[in-house]
């Protein structure tokens, strides 16, 4: 029965094959990043063994192939989204895109207010501090987004962008984004929603969620690593700088001035990923067949069995204990008196190949807050079965008797 | 054989067309050297069929060296050069001398005096409008002007996007104000473009120049023109232009509405099999040029579908009713054969006043996707028809979905196609004969 409802994938994914020490992998660290499908690798394989040319900058048979493949992608990407085309920037990864809304929009460190939210992990943090007056939303006593006081600093700051976290890479929780935008609309102010680990689970509709910007990482759904995506709304990205500029980025170029191209290309400066491109658009297409509601059903899934077991261990400290949240298959918690959790994840993956995540997760301000240090965080995808997460803790089990 | 069809009428020019491309062109001489043949093989209609048909990949390939006849050389500044859209696969450079191309396109259109008359008048003021690389004008730059637009024999490019609805309210304010300046005499335009300008000349309360309108480019459909005509108001000045990259008009629409083809600058042949087709019957047009000009074509196998009607059309013209059913890269698949074409999916489509725009695509054997735009006027199963009919033609063992969206995109060069086919378009890489 258990096995019915998983996805039955896990033959696509090569790295799941391997074995350390003897050991079969077990990946729960996809909050950091996710395993890539072998069409994806296949993908990115094909443009370096049968391409292998730039794009936008020849005429030659190969060039107008990879070209050809890289605006697909872009397509592909503003249908994933229900954008526009035009809408959708390729950049290095989220934390790129958030930077170029951060300094793009040309922002008066002293006097213009942003708001911004303690869940946030530190890309969608540290970037609004550094360009605007940023204001902080505070966690409740449940450890989430303080709605009271979001709102406080929405009507006492006036701030000209309000940006959110759509799902915590730390508790897994994801943010009433309906509301939260709703009140920023209402004020005036610009909207930006990090989606890096909503994406990889839930469909965006940036059309239905009225949102001016979202960014995320194709690298955390499948797709390749080093290329990012920030969608903003047309009359916007208008108005928006970018945050490098050179090759492709301009129209015309004379005697110490220039004229830069309309949106995207203006933010797209020098060769890009273009081997990305085809990963992404393939790790799309793998996302698509599978479908949407089938992967956040499995989520939902294998997040109530993660909390379920956890709370059956007094020894686990989970971060936000009430488990009525909407939350994505992501725990993080403490142990009991144990500051060593590094050597817990290590033995966790030496000795029983099960791949999870410990530190401050670029979440320290959450972290620091809800804890009293570092944590472990497991992390489960399309790839993981409610087994591999049962096997998790009795393996936890044992480890915390000699390290407890 | 197709008998009374006009098309086997000029067979004796079809025939010094072969001498000629066999001593000049130096690609072809060596297709016919493989095959086997020289011109003395070749002395009857049936004899035609030996020689091997010639493709896009061939004059892809051998361009310019070996498919220019010998002594041209492209500093010629009486050759026309045309481009294809340049995807991969499909793209293609073209030259032949302009007085070809122009005489071809007058034969073309004299089954339509409306378009023959705007079409040959002095100074050519014609507006074209059309995705950026079919005009060869890169017209997406908002910061292009109308002189840099404006093409040496005197036709103004309209400025587009290259994914036509992610096109500025600018973009198109500026199409209007530049027609208002230019006061063209014709439209030559691609259909879907100019649907969608028109929409924009209701929403701005613009009245259009009642001139001629040619819909070429990309196959029309009932949708575009509803939308067209909604906003020109003049049914009998609108036809639909069969044109190609390598040769300029092929096939004309009359005033009856019913293409004809142009037997009197092309020996064409229709064909099944390998076999000339029957009438009604669905067939892939062979082109072969007559006039010796600098880059001659035989038995070009152009990857367009057609049928050709056994009809007498009321205009009295007498070249040859045909239909056109679409490219072979845009027809739907099962078990390796065509289970539907763009024309038959029109037909099937129609006009609805609930539909703004649509798109088929098969991306696998049994995965096809209809995505469509509503307006207000849509409800709930308005599209039930639709899916029922496709069921019916692609069969129930295929996936079709349905998507009410906000966005299709154009193809990567701006065309925008309202059948697109994954599958299509691998066989007819793969040299696909019907």
């Amino acid at each position: 029965m258990e096995e019915k409802k998983t996805l039955n994938v896990i033959q696509d994914f090569p790295s799941l094959s391997r074995k350390i020490d003897g050991n079969n992998i077990t990946y729960l660290d996809s909050a950091a990043t996710s395993l890539k499908p072998k069409s994806v690798i296949d993908s990115i394989c094909s443009y370096y063994s049968e391409n292998s040319s730039n794009i936008h900058r020849g005429k030659h048979y190969l060039s107008e192939e990879a070209s050809n493949v890289y605006e697909e992608c872009r397509i592909k990407v503003a249908q994933l989204i229900e954008s526009f085309s035009d809408e959708v920037i390729f950049t290095k990864n989220t934390t790129e895109s958030i930077n170029l809304v951060a300094h793009g929009l040309n922002f008066n460190k002293e006097t213009d207010n942003v708001i911004i939210c303690t869940d946030s992990h530190h890309s969608n943090y540290i970037p609004w501090i550094a360009a605007a007056n940023a204001h902080i939303v505070k966690l409740n006593s449940d450890g989430v987004i303080d709605i009271n006081h979001f709102k406080e600093l929405i009507i006492s700051k006036k701030p000209k962008l309000v940006a959110i976290s759509h799902c915590s890479n730390v508790t897994g929780i994801y943010a009433p984004i309906d509301k939260l935008l709703k009140l920023a609309k209402e004020a005036g102010a610009l909207t930006f929603l990090d989606v890096a680990q909503s994406i990889p689970h839930r469909k965006i509709n940036v059309k239905k969620l009225d949102v001016d910007f979202i960014a995320f990482s194709p690298h955390k759904m499948l797709g390749p690593t080093g290329i990012g995506i920030l969608y903003g709304k047309r009359n916007i990205l208008e108005k928006l700088n970018p945050l490098i500029l050179g090759g492709g980025t301009v129209d015309w170029v004379e005697n110490g001035s220039y004229v830069l191209r309309k949106a995207p290309h203006k933010f797209e400066a020098g060769t890009p990923h273009i081997a990305g491109a085809y990963g992404f658009m393939a790790a799309i297409d793998y996302i698509n067949k599978i479908g949407y509601p089938q992967i956040e059903a499995h989520d939902n899934e294998l997040s109530k069995v993660l909390y379920s077991e956890a709370i059956k261990r007094d020894y686990i400290d989970i971060m936000v204990k009430n488990l009525d949240y909407d939350r994505s298959a992501i725990l993080s918690f403490g142990i009991n008196n144990n500051n060593n959790l590094g050597d817990i994840a290590r033995a966790l993956s030496d000795s029983y190949g099960l791949m999870c995540r410990s530190g401050h997760l670029c979440a320290q301000p959450l972290v620091d807050e809800l804890t009293s240090g570092e944590v472990i965080r497991v992390s489960a995808y399309i790839y993981n079965t409610k087994q591999e997460i049962i096997n998790f803790f009795n393996a936890l089990d044992t480890i915390y008797q000699i390290y407890g | 054989m197709l008998e009374n069809n006009g098309f086997t009428d000029n067979f004796e020019d079809a025939l010094l067309e072969i001498e000629y491309a066999f001593e000049n062109i130096s690609f072809f001489r060596d297709h016919m050297i493989q095959a086997g043949l020289t011109p003395k093989d070749i002395k009857s209609p049936e004899d035609f069929l030996k020689i091997p048909p010639t493709t896009k990949r061939h004059y892809r390939k051998n361009f310019p060296l070996g498919t220019l006849a010998k002594g041209v050389t492209l500093k010629d500044p009486a050759l026309y050069r045309t481009q294809s859209s340049g995807t991969t696969g499909e793209r293609l450079i073209s030259v032949e001398y302009g007085y070809i191309f122009l005489e071809r396109a007058i034969n073309s259109i004299s089954v339509n005096p409306d378009l023959f008359s705007a079409f040959t008048s002095e100074p050519r003021k014609h507006c074209i409008y059309s995705a950026p690389n079919c005009s060869d004008v890169e017209c997406s730059n908002p910061n292009s002007t109308m002189k840099s637009r404006t093409l040496n024999d005197g036709s103004l490019v309209l400025s587009v996007y290259h994914d036509l609805l992610t096109t500025p309210d600018k973009i198109y304010t500026q199409n209007l104000e530049e027609i208002d300046i230019y006061e063209p005499e014709l439209f030559y335009t691609d259909p879907t473009h100019l649907a969608h300008l028109s929409k924009k000349m209701i929403e701005f309360k613009y009245t259009p120049p009642q001139v001629p309108i040619i819909l070429t480019f990309t196959q029309s459909n009932q949708l575009n023109k509803k939308h067209i005509l909604k906003a020109f108001k003049q049914n009998s000045k609108l036809a639909r232009v069969m044109s190609m990259t390598e040769f300029g008009f092929i096939a004309v629409e009359c005033p009856m509405k019913r293409m004809h083809a142009n037997t009197s600058s092309y020996y064409l042949e229709f064909i099944v099999n390998g076999k000339p087709a029957k009438k009604g019957e669905l067939a892939e047009l062979y082109i072969t040029s007559y006039y010796q000009g600098c880059m001659p074509h035989i038995r070009y196998k152009t990857g367009d579908l057609y049928r050709v009607l056994d009809e007498k059309c009321e205009c009295g013209h007498e070249f040859p009713v045909v239909e056109i059913e679409g490219r072979i890269s845009n027809m739907f698949f099962g078990d390796n054969s065509i289970k539907l074409t763009p024309n038959e999916l029109d037909q099937i489509v129609g006009a609805p006043d609930w539909l703004e725009l649509y798109k088929l695509h098969q991306s696998e054997n049994d995965f096809f996707t209809f995505s469509y735009i509503t307006n207000e006027n849509y409800k709930k199963g308005s599209e039930d028809y639709i899916k029922e009919e496709l069921i019916k033609c692609l069969g129930e063992n295929v996936t079709i979905k349905f998507e009410n969206v906000p966005y299709i995109p154009s193809a990567r060069g701006g065309k925008y196609q309202f059948c697109s086919s994954n599958v299509g378009e691998q066989l007819l890489n793969e040299g696909f004969s019907i």
